[in-house]
């Protein structure tokens, strides 16, 4: 349990964010991410020991997207299509960090957005019933948000790109 | 910035088909398949920072893992009791032989 506690801690962060970038509803993420430990707490010994937990658990996690896109046709079809064509390349911000660290380098650019954007997106994000998400207006906000974040938190992890 | 991928980001099942196929077209060019992946990656990461569901994951998934293992204590217990019972399964009682 000790070593099981240890790896938890250690990727739990990076295995939420991966399973997030698959196009998996937000909704979703943890279930299917929780059902990632439960069946690798089952089958620890199955790892081969030269591989790294977090290889390993990424493996796994991609099969319960996969498994989740063909249990929900809509939009699963299609979200296995983009993951498809995702596949292809390789995003800095997604592979190369181990999600923790993604998190602080949020944290620090959110500090950095004028109060009325960071209030937008805690309501949009936060669980306020009685915020209407589905403006468009919200939601152009929230992207042009989004974007602005992305940038900021590869410039402080250090791979700034376009 | 596609209208598409802002209905996109805001809800996964918003899209009909002709705005699958403009994203799943946009993402044949590298910069912006990297872009949607990541633009993807910070939906989660906003989520995990400032969506107050998401903060007991870890109290879930230990509560799950308790139950499975004493699911799995049971089971052992059942096994021993039931294979115990076996070897102290009192013998047949020899037939005493008839005394016609």
């Amino acid at each position: 349990m000790s070593d099981f506690t240890a790896i938890f801690d250690q990727t739990q962060e990076a295995v939420r964010l991966y399973i997030a970038a698959r196009g998996i509803p937000l909704t979703e993420v943890d279930d299917i991410a929780q059902d990632v430990y439960v069946e690798f707490y089952k089958a620890q010994d199955r790892r081969p020991p030269e591989v790294e937990p977090i290889r390993w658990l990424k493996g796994m996690a991609r099969n319960h997207c996969l498994r989740w896109y063909h249990k929900n046709a809509q939009p699963g079809a299609f979200l296995e299509r983009l993951d498809e064509a995702a596949a292809t390349v390789s995003a800095p911000l997604c592979d190369e960090h181990a999600g923790d660290d993604l998190l602080l380098a949020l944290q620090s650019c959110l500090s950095r957005l004028p109060e009325q954007g960071r209030g937008l997106l805690e309501r949009y994000y936060g669980d306020d019933q009685a915020f209407d998400r589905t403006t468009s207006g919200v939601r152009m906000a929230v992207m042009r948000m989004r974007e602005a974040l992305r940038l900021c938190i590869l410039a402080r992890v250090g791979k700034p790109h376009a | 910035m596609s209208d598409a991928l802002v209905r996109f980001l805001a809800d996964r099942s918003a899209l009909g088909d002709d705005d699958q196929r403009e994203l799943l077209e946009a993402m044949k060019r590298p910069d912006e398949a990297v872009r949607v992946t990541e633009l993807l990656a910070v939906d989660g990461l906003l989520s995990r920072a400032l969506s107050p569901d998401r903060a007991d994951f870890r109290n879930r998934v230990f509560k799950r893992i308790a139950m499975l293992d004493s699911q799995r204590h049971f089971a052992q217990r059942v096994v021993q009791a039931t294979s115990g019972a076996g070897r102290q399964r009192p013998q047949r009682r020899e037939r005493r032989p008839r005394s016609w």
